[in-house]
């Protein structure tokens, strides 16, 4: 299995040599412009989900290349070939949140206070595993273009239920107002969630998987 | 010669192709072709020996081993090449060396480097840049750098100029000249068979017609050329097929020799695998059906 992390991590070596060299470019340039401490934050957000939809695009190249056809055929489990795409998804968020963590240095400086910068990274590392986990079986199951789609669909539908919800006169500011009181119920909700559908989706994937002929 | 791969009464229906139960031995340190036209269930076959095809029934045993649940393991010792190359094109020969190392246990990047050398594949350059028979002698590179016991090639010859063909075919025959290693190579280029193939399969229609060594089948058989009063004298048991044209019938004799003793006054021609397997999949059989 660490032939297939290779082998998203080399095809993703070029853009990340590219992000890297951004990152690094905006990072001076948060940390010497002191009239602004939030576009550390900002641009550091902003890499953080960039990176973290550049890994699920391996998956596209991979069946552009018809490399999964290839793959069908390798001793690896169908566990194991799921499992690296979504261990890449793991490490792209990791990496989304030091570089996220990196852009807040001047702010954490100047303040004193590395909490709530740390507290954004999770809820955005939290997020992107959420985002991973409602895409990756939606990319298995229908490829990559039309997944994608369909991906852009459900999100529209989460907000146009959101929307609808608020038409409606649901008091949604009220939960908010009532989860932001309540860190320690926010913080479980905000890790368990998730957490657990990324490991839902990883046994969908599978499933999804197995049952695909390439 | 030990058995390396066996199938037994394997099948698979599709909504418009269906792979006949199909009994098929592999002896080891072998190539045997899987030959027949298009969409007669070569690939199909192929897939379904590696698993990555579900069965509707019968059983797949490779190295002494059922496929069912022991997919990975066995793959350790099975080399593929398909039609197509399957590897990304922003990648470099040298990328795919650092990739399999972590795919194979057996992977030799000696090996690898030899094999590209020997196929003049240059290691650094993409993978785009690399024409049509390049990329397919890098398939065949990297899908014998882990020493696998049996490779596994489907029309991996297709489309390729003569000379590459050549170099491929050269590969394969060192490949096999430890009689360690079998290849299953399945291709509707009789020629290339008729120059490396110790055993020839044929499959029409999803149904496997014949298994039999090459010389038997080139030395054995014939094609009796005749008119059409003169055949409809003949037994037709005697032959396997035949077909009719406006001048005359093609007929094709598994027995060479009986034929010329039993019919002196016609022409009696070698078969080659190309004549074979048109007088099989466009001829009519003995049963007088069309096939």
């Amino acid at each position: 299995m660490t032939g297939l992390l290779r082998k998203d991590l080399l095809l993703l070596a070029k853009a990340l040599r590219a992000f890297a060299l951004f990152a690094l470019v905006f990072a001076v340039l948060s940390f010497s412009q002191g009239n602004n401490e939030n576009i550390g934050s900002a641009v550091g957000a902003y890499f953080f989900i960039m990176i973290v939809i550049m890994q699920v695009s391996t998956l596209s190249a991979d069946e552009q290349a018809r490399w999964l056809r290839l793959e069908k055929a390798l001793p690896v489990t169908s566990y194991q070939a799921v499992l690296s795409k979504y261990l890449m998804s793991i490490l792209g968020t990791v990496l989304g949140m030091v570089i996220f963590m990196a852009f807040c240095i001047r702010e954490i400086m100047t303040t004193g206070n590395f909490v709530e910068p740390l507290g954004i990274a999770a809820g955005l590392a939290g997020a992107a595993l959420f985002l991973a986990a409602v895409e990756f079986p939606l990319l298995y199951r229908f490829g990559s273009n039309s997944g994608r789609f369909l991906f852009f669909g459900v999100a529209i539908v989460a907000v146009a239920i959101v929307w609808a919800g608020q038409m409606a006169g649901l008091p949604l500011e009220a939960a908010i107002s009532w989860f932001s009181a309540n860190q320690t119920l926010l913080l479980i909700l905000g890790f368990s969630i998730p957490v657990l559908a990324f490991i839902g989706s990883y046994f969908l994937s599978v499933s999804i998987y197995q049952k695909k002929e390439w | 010669m030990d058995t390396i791969l066996r199938l037994e009464g394997v099948t698979r229906r599709f909504d418009t192709f269906t792979l006949q139960p199909l009994n098929l031995e592999l002896p080891g340190g072998v190539i045997m072709g899987l030959i027949g036209e298009n969409g007669a269930g070569k690939t199909t076959t192929l897939r379904l020996i590696l698993g990555s095809l579900r069965r509707d029934g019968g059983k797949v045993t490779v190295f002494g081993k059922t496929l069912d649940g022991n997919e990975a393991n066995i793959r350790q010792d099975i080399g593929v090449v398909f039609d197509e190359c399957c590897f990304h094109e922003s990648m470099t020969p040298k990328n795919l060396d650092t990739i399999f190392r972590g795919v194979y246990r057996n992977w030799s990047s000696d090996a690898f480097s030899k094999y590209c050398g020997m196929l003049q594949i240059p290691m650094k350059k993409k993978i785009k840049e690399f024409s049509r028979g390049m990329k397919m002698k890098l398939s065949i590179s990297v899908a014998i750098s882990h020493n696998p016991k049996l490779l596994l090639m489907d029309e991996a010859t297709s489309g390729l100029d003569p000379v590459v063909r050549d170099d491929v075919l050269e590969l394969l025959q060192e490949f096999v000249s430890d009689e360690e290693h079998s290849v299953l190579f399945s291709s509707h280029i009789t020629e290339d068979l008729e120059k490396i193939a110790d055993y020839v399969a044929y499959l029409h229609k999803g149904s496997l017609q014949f298994v039999r060594s090459k010389d038997e089948l080139l030395y054995e058989y014939g094609i009796v050329k005749c008119g059409k009063n003169e055949f409809a004298r003949m037994d037709k048991s005697d032959f396997a097929a035949w077909r009719e044209n406006a001048f005359e019938v093609q007929a094709l004799t598994e027995n060479r020799q009986t034929a010329r003793r039993k019919y002196p006054g016609c022409v009696i021609d070698q078969a080659g695998l190309e004549d074979i397997m048109l007088l099989y999949s466009k001829g009519t059989s003995q049963r007088g059906k069309e096939r």
